[in-house]
């Protein structure tokens, strides 16, 4: 169970589906902040991205204070915050690549870092490089063979064809555009089809048209997905709900709505989003 | 204005602590009293590490230029002789300190009177740096020739040729010092003139010279993650990353296939086979060497140091979202080491066949040098790959100019490189030396493999140098 913020919890709903009991804990906004499962009395996890009082430091630098926050499976939320308040950090822990100082991540109720958790994620950090010496089609094979991906020549030209990286198959890396690499970057932090992404800024340096398609790529997958951004529209895009944090605390999280409802009518939604911000500050 | 712009330039390339270190060596190595017979040892080695100072540049090349010089030092409305003048500084301490890494603290040896060691580090640091700017726009083959021409000309000393800068070794060192004295003389204005010219349009022509399409596609469908690791760095030679020179190389991105590599190895260790056979004999009665067989020693010191030119980069192109993402870090970690120790044995084997040949028809030494360059060079090489993991990983992000900053760990990181060669030249003195050293480095490379606490400290290490 993760922390609850009373101030939010209105409402304890309990269903049943399938021979199962559920219980959601929703907020004040009917909004489900927290399912669990019962399957014959026991509780089943059904968290996909859990941290827990979550401490980060380099250094003297804060990076995160006892963050905490949740994501059920299948949900899809933007993690929002203005420089420096720690969204990379976030992901670099629920990617693995860190360790909390204090608190606790876990990825479908495993460790971040463990083998389990590894399989299932799929990470996209920000300006990601690929193999420089490797072609796009080496890439791409390289990591599916290292992730034990099935049909992998099925799916490396699947990713060749939906993002327009045909021609660039035999190029090597140092060669692509800028965008094109972002494209590559995202085939690669999807090729297993992992069940939680973690993005960080994906649609950066990608055409319009490109960022379409990485839409439409990203919203077809039932995967649970953490995506840091500045971008609103972004956010709204690719995202349902919101995790707002700065200076490396939880300042808000809901859904998009909910925040639109925060400000005044017709005012744009990034004045919302950066009036919360400074009211932290 | 210029001695501003020079100051920033340098301080925006090299940390305190580098510069600091340079200092430290130039001051120890010119005004330590030593004395010099012009003979021995001396006479091969000084001429040779010459040879690497002054024709590595010239293949190098590289303009010491950051890509925020690109996007703001450029624009800036300053002359374009002052900023040649600055980055030629740069570049100065950039190969400078790779010439007093080398060959600084045998520069006195020679004999030159009390000024002349420090007009001599000063004109073949300057000459080294001016060789990188000219060079840097031409093709990779003309740049061969030079450096070829380069290096034959500073180890016709040894051959008893005075006008070349190898002299400065021997017993006729004023020779030595007028060569490096006429060589800075003719390339030092066309590197400034050549400086004084590079723009955004030699940015361009760096992009359209690198990273080209892959000649044969490498195919890892089917394969299980350790052959896919294996089939990436045991069968490619990834030349990357900045040339292991501090501060001023570009990033080439080119890679050879390891079995082409072996073919060039192969050709080098048949001529040191014929050269060995023909002059060892000479050059051992006709220097004071002390050791039987001097060009089988001096051949090993060489080989020795390529696990140090391999070590640097091997983590460069590396990205901890990627390869170390998708399977256990430790034991992608442990793989790749393993396998471009692994690509190294191959690459120097030749050398340890003709080193094997060379015992067997009475050089003594060979039977040494073929055990140490067996075990100790590939040992080496896993121990410098996690060194430099610990130490200072270099990175290599862009596909232009990344001279970087090379910190006061990469320098100690490069001094690793003495431990290989310290072991060899301790091997060569028995075969039970040579065993007994060989399985020292060997427990201790598998030992750091081994380790998941070491793993874990250079993974952290990656993070914070920003391999994400």
């Amino acid at each position: 169970m993760g922390t609850f913020q009373h101030r939010y919890i209105s409402v304890v709903d309990v269903f049943g589906q399938r021979g199962k009991v559920y219980t959601a804990i929703k907020n004040n906004n009917n909004n489900t902040l927290y399912k669990l499962a019962f399957n014959r009395g026991r509780l089943e996890k059904e968290q996909a991205i859990e941290l827990k009082n979550v401490r980060k430091a380099y250094g003297s630098v804060i990076a995160l204070k006892w963050l905490s926050f949740e994501l059920l499976k299948g949900e899809k939320a933007a993690l929002l915050g203005p420089n420096g308040s720690g969204k990379s950090t976030t992901l670099k822990i629920l990617a693995g690549l860190l360790r909390p100082d204090e608190g606790e991540a876990r990825i479908l109720g495993y460790a971040p870092d463990s083998t389990e958790a590894r399989k299932v994620i799929g990470y996209l950090p920000e300006d990601a490089t690929p193999y420089r010496s490797l072609t796009v089609r080496e890439n791409l094979e390289y990591i599916g063979a290292l992730r034990g991906v099935e049909n992998l020549k099925e799916k490396v030209d699947f990713f060749l064809d939906m993002l327009d990286l045909r021609e660039f198959e035999k190029a090597k890396v140092g060669r692509l555009s800028r965008g094109n690499t972002q494209k590559l970057a995202i085939a690669l932090a999807t090729i297993h089809d992992p069940s939680v992404l973690l993005l960080d800024e994906p649609l950066n340096y990608l055409d319009i048209p490109t960022q379409e398609k990485v839409i439409s790529l990203l919203s077809r997958k039932e995967t649970t997905q953490l995506v840091s951004t500045h971008i609103m529209s972004v956010a709204g895009r690719l995202t349902n709900k919101v995790i707002m944090i700065s200076r490396g605390t939880l300042v808000w999280q809901g859904n998009m709505q909910e925040l639109r409802n925060f400000g005044e009518e017709k005012e744009p939604i990034e004045a919302i989003v950066a009036r919360m911000m400074a009211s932290v500050s | 204005m210029l001695a501003k712009l020079v100051k920033f330039v340098i301080l925006s390339r090299f940390s305190k602590y580098l510069l600091a270190f340079f200092v430290f060596f130039v001051f120890y190595d010119i005004f330590t009293p030593r004395s010099f017979q012009g003979t021995g040892f001396l006479s091969f080695f000084g001429p040779g590490m010459l040879a690497i100072v002054l024709s590595v540049p010239i293949v190098a090349g590289g303009v010491a230029t950051l890509k925020s010089d690109r996007d703001f030092l450029f624009l800036l409305p300053v002359s374009r002789f002052h900023l040649a003048i600055s980055l030629l500084f740069a570049q100065f301490i950039a190969y400078g300190l790779m010439a007093f890494f080398l060959v600084g603290y045998y520069i006195p040896l020679s004999g030159l009177s009390s000024l002349y060691p420090l007009l001599v580090f000063l004109s073949l640091g300057f000459a080294a740096a001016s060789l990188s700017s000219i060079f840097f726009p031409y093709s990779l083959q003309t740049r061969l020739v030079f450096s070829f021409l380069m290096a034959t000309w500073c180890l016709s000393s040894i051959a008893g040729f005075k006008f070349s800068p190898g002299s400065v070794f021997s017993s006729t060192p004023s020779y030595g010092a007028a060569s490096i004295f006429l060589l800075v003389s003719v390339t030092l204005p066309l590197a400034l003139l050549s400086l004084s010219r590079s723009e955004l349009g030699l940015m361009k022509s760096v992009v359209s010279s690198t990273s080209k399409e892959a000649g044969k596609q490498k195919s890892f469908e089917g394969l299980s993650p350790l052959k896919a690791i294996f089939a990436y760095h045991f069968s490619i030679i990834e030349v990357s990353g900045r040339l292991n020179v501090p501060g001023g190389a570009a990033y080439r991105s080119a890679r050879i296939s390891i079995w082409k590599a072996a073919a060039l190895t192969s050709s080098l260790a048949v001529l040191y086979f014929f050269v060995t056979l023909k002059f060892n004999g000479i050059i051992a009665s006709k220097f004071n060497f002390g050791i039987a067989d001097p060009l089988v020693f001096i051949s090993s010191i060489y080989i020795t140091i390529s696990p140090a030119f391999m070590g640097i980069v091997a983590l460069g192109n590396e990205r901890l979202w990627l390869g170390f993402s998708a399977v256990n870090p430790y034991f992608y970690l442990r793989s790749l080491a393993v396998a471009k120790a692994l690509s190294l044995f191959v690459m120097l084997s030749p050398f340890v066949v003709v080193d094997l040949l060379l015992g067997l028809m009475g050089y003594s030494s060979g039977f040494y040098a073929a055990v140490a360059i067996s075990f100790i060079s590939p040992s080496c090489l896993v121990l410098m790959i996690y060194l430099y993991g610990l130490l200072s990983p270099l990175q290599i992000r862009e596909d232009v100019y990344m001279p970087g900053q090379a910190g006061l760990k990469q320098v100690i990181g490069g001094l690793s490189v003495f431990l290989a060669i310290f072991l060899t030249v301790f091997s060569l003195t028995s075969i039970y030396v040579a065993v007994l050293c060989s399985a020292l480095i060997v427990c201790a490379s598998a030992y750091v493999l081994k380790s998941k606490y070491v793993a874990s400290r250079i993974l952290k290490s990656m993070v914070e140098s920003g391999f994400v």
